[in-house]
């Protein structure tokens, strides 16, 4: 409201309040034998309360005081005289007074508690539109826009500010003034008066934006004329900041769901071509396995040298399946997705399935396992675990003297269970140990021996998926020794039975 | 060798059809060889064959939907092929009613002894006989006695009906949930340790080496294999 509005709207009301007065002051005057004085004193009551809610205090306290001067001067007796006959009128002065000032402060109460429900009302209605606007933004930049144009409305500019994940403003990179404030606010969750802080004319406000778990950032607030900040402010300034953050929250979890859509699609992509991958490279080489197997028994068995190649072939087919699904393994292993089917096992059945498996890589060495009596049952995916001992029973194989031994051992150690492979082999190189469970590393360069390094990559991926511990030694008499150690848990009861 | 009887053959490679054709009429079956699974269950239909040898990867339906229609009016045994890494599939197949299963790439050798394994008690290779006997160990079926080298060996009952179980599945897959539902009953089967426990207990008594068994034989994720 403007002075000149003010002073416009005090010169009508008082000239209402003059004309109302003069009115009700010559009705009484010319009517007063039909009139009694106690409905005159009515009359000037009912200018004074109409007055108050029209008009507000000030008026009507002034019509009220009004009343009693032209009441007493041109109606009681002596008229045209504030003399009193009667003393009794004075007690109807006061009387007059008393409840004139008070109807004029009740109503002017009502009239304050009105407009601020129409105040409040139509802030709410701002706020209402505001939320409805924020929910159709898609981007920040139209949560802004919508932003501007509310702030506008209420008479202030308004920026959003959002914090990085180093916990600092970039917007405010060359302001350290309020680059700290902003800090303060966010992280205390109140908002803040920085004119002192920032010398400007117009009152201007930091609001924090937060969710429940994460910080988010500030909008800056300046008021585009230079007045007093009204505390009934605070409370819509407060409701814009949190439709606000709620918004921009909303906007965090959309792009976070359309993220993780995007990554399922890409794994659901990745295991199609695995899993085409390895039936289009396996079917050839069963084929191959299948056709070199049928020809050794098709040759006359006279030929030898004939008979050893087409097993040779068969051999080479069959390892070649073996590096194949070495590949795949490791790049399920990789894939982020792999659920691992957790059983409660013998360590006896997956090593005694390994020795079987490689029946025909062993012929060459002799396997001797060493389990401690009475082993518990052991948490793990039988089917990985399989892949595991296999492939380390056969580097084993690969990296040892022909008939020498290949030793397993499975034993409870500080509520771990242990499953070790030792061959008497020349061991690993020294220096080599740390990497020899990163990908494609070998422990040695030799050439003769097959392999591209991805057996030991696959063991340790699968024992970190089960919270266990791999690791590889030297044997003191010389030997490569690798060291798996899982967790005990708590297997379940064993089962009694009756003979 | 007399005529073994008709084997409907499903695979869409042809290199391995051949091979495996090959080898069965080496046998003496009589192979009708097909790549289509719509295909096949015509040839199901229509030849009413001895044995049904599937690969569950065919270029139109699911092996293991035809396993399914197939078992639906035929109890004919059916041999499942096999990639390794489809455990999750091989017991799928092997509910739906699938016999034992080839996993790739596997020898002639192999294929063959599966097919006897799977055909013997259909053709009748396996008389009723009262006694059984693998290894050093003799199994009395009347009697309900198990002996190694004429030393009785103390069996409990269970171990004793997963002992039989087994022997009457001679060279045959049994899945852990069959297993787990004919020895300890219709509720078992979050049981697994139990069969885990008691092949061990097996393995100790009539394995001459239980780490290294030559007749009680795990096929980890699906199963147990008794050979004699």
């Amino acid at each position: 409201m403007t002075e000149a509005n003010r002073h416009q709207k005090a010169f009508v009301s008082y000239l209402t309040v003059t004309i109302a007065l003069t009115l009700v002051t010559v009705i009484a005057f010319f009517a007063g034998n039909y009139l009694d004085l106690v409905n005159t004193v009515m009359l000037y009551l009912l200018v004074v309360f109409i007055i108050a809610l029209k008009y507000g205090r000030i008026p009507a306290i002034v019509t009220a005081t009004l009343s009693v001067g032209l009441f007493d001067f041109f109606l009681i007796p002596p008229k045209f005289s504030f003399a009193v006959d009667d003393i009794k009128y004075l007690f109807t002065f006061a009387v007059m007074l008393f409840v004139g000032f008070i109807t004029a402060q009740q109503a002017s109460s009502i009239r304050t508690q009105k407009n601020l429900a129409i105040d409040k009302e139509k802030s709410t209605r701002g706020l209402y539109q505001l939320a409805k606007e924020l929910t159709a933004c898609k981007d920040i930049d139209d949560i802004t826009n919508i932003l501007k144009k509310y702030s506008n409305s209420i008479g202030f500019e308004a920026a959003i500010h959002l914090i990085d994940e180093q916990h600092k403003f970039p917007t405010f990179n060359e302001q350290f003034v309020i680059q700290s404030l902003a800090l303060t606010v966010v992280k205390q969750n109140k908002f803040l008066d920085i004119s002192s802080y920032t010398n400007a004319k117009n009152p201007e406000y930091l609001f924090p934006l937060n969710s429940a778990n994460r910080l988010i950032g500030i909008i800056y607030f300046i008021h585009k004329s230079h007045t007093h900040f009204l505390e009934v402010l605070v409370e819509e300034l407060n409701a814009v900041a949190d439709l606000v953050s709620i918004t921009l929250e909303r906007l965090h979890f959309e792009m976070i769901a359309s993220e993780s859509k995007l990554q399922i699609n890409s794994e659901r992509l990745r295991s199609s071509i695995l899993s085409s991958l390895s039936h289009d490279l396996r079917t050839p080489l069963t084929a191959l396995v299948g056709m070199a197997d049928s020809l050794t028994r098709q040759i006359d068995s006279k030929e030898i040298k004939l008979i050893s190649e087409a097993e040779g072939i068969r051999e080479q087919a069959r390892s070649m399946v073996g590096v194949i699904n070495n590949l795949l393994d490791m790049a399920k292993l990789h894939s982020e997705s792999v659920k691992l089917n957790k059983e409660w096992h013998l360590f006896e059945d997956v090593i005694g399935s390994s020795i079987s498996f490689l029946k025909s890589s062993l012929n060459k060495h002799k396997v001797k396992v060493i389990l401690e009596p009475n082993l518990p049952l052991v948490e793990f995916d039988a089917v990985l675990m399989e892949r595991v001992l296999c492939n380390l029973i056969e580097n084993a194989a690969k990296y040892s003297p022909m008939n020498s031994e290949i030793q397993i051992s499975g034993y409870m150690l500080n509520r771990r269970a242990c499953i070790e492979v030792n061959d008497q082999g020349k061991g690993f190189e020294t220096g080599k140990i740390d990497n020899l469970f990163k990908m494609f590393i070998r422990g040695k360069a030799e050439l003769s021996v097959q392999g591209i390094g991805l057996g030991l990559a696959i063991c340790k991926a699968v024992i970190d998926a089960h919270g266990g511990e791999i690791s590889a030694s030297n044997l003191k008499e010389g030997g490569a020794s690798i060291l798996i150690s899982l967790p005990a848990g708590n297997p379940p009861n064993p089962v009694m039975d009756r003979y | 060798m007399k005529n073994q009887g008709t084997v409907i053959l499903v695979e869409d490679e042809p290199h391995i059809r051949r091979v495996v054709k090959e080898a069965l009429e080496v046998e003496s079956w009589k192979v009708i060889e097909t790549d289509y699974g719509q295909r096949a269950l015509i040839e199901l239909n229509t030849r009413k064959p001895d044995l049904l040898i599937i690969d569950l990867g065919l270029p139109d339906i699911d092996g293991i939907e035809v396993i399914k229609q197939f078992r639906q009016w035929s109890m004919m045994p059916i041999l499942v092929i096999s990639a390794r890494h489809e455990e999750h599939q091989k017991i799928m197949a092997l509910d739906e009613g699938a016999d034992d299963y080839l996993t790739k790439p596997f020898g002639i050798g192999e294929l063959l002894a599966r097919v006897r394994a799977v055909t013997r008690r259909k053709i009748g290779n396996l008389a009723p006989s009262t006694k059984y006997s693998f290894g050093e160990i003799e199994v009395d079926l009347t009697k309900q006695t198990v002996t190694r080298n004429n030393e009785t060996l103390h069996l409990t009952v269970i171990e004793y009906r997963l002992l039989t179980l087994l022997i009457a599945n001679e060279g045959k897959i049994i899945s852990q949930k069959r297993l787990l539902q004919e020895v300890w009953g219709p509720n078992s089967s979050d049981k697994s340790h139990y069969s885990r426990i008691y092949i061990s207990h097996l393995r100790h008594k009539l394995e001459k080496d239980p780490t290294q068994p030559e007749h009680l034989l795990t096929e980890v994720g699906v199963g147990y294999r008794f050979q004699p």
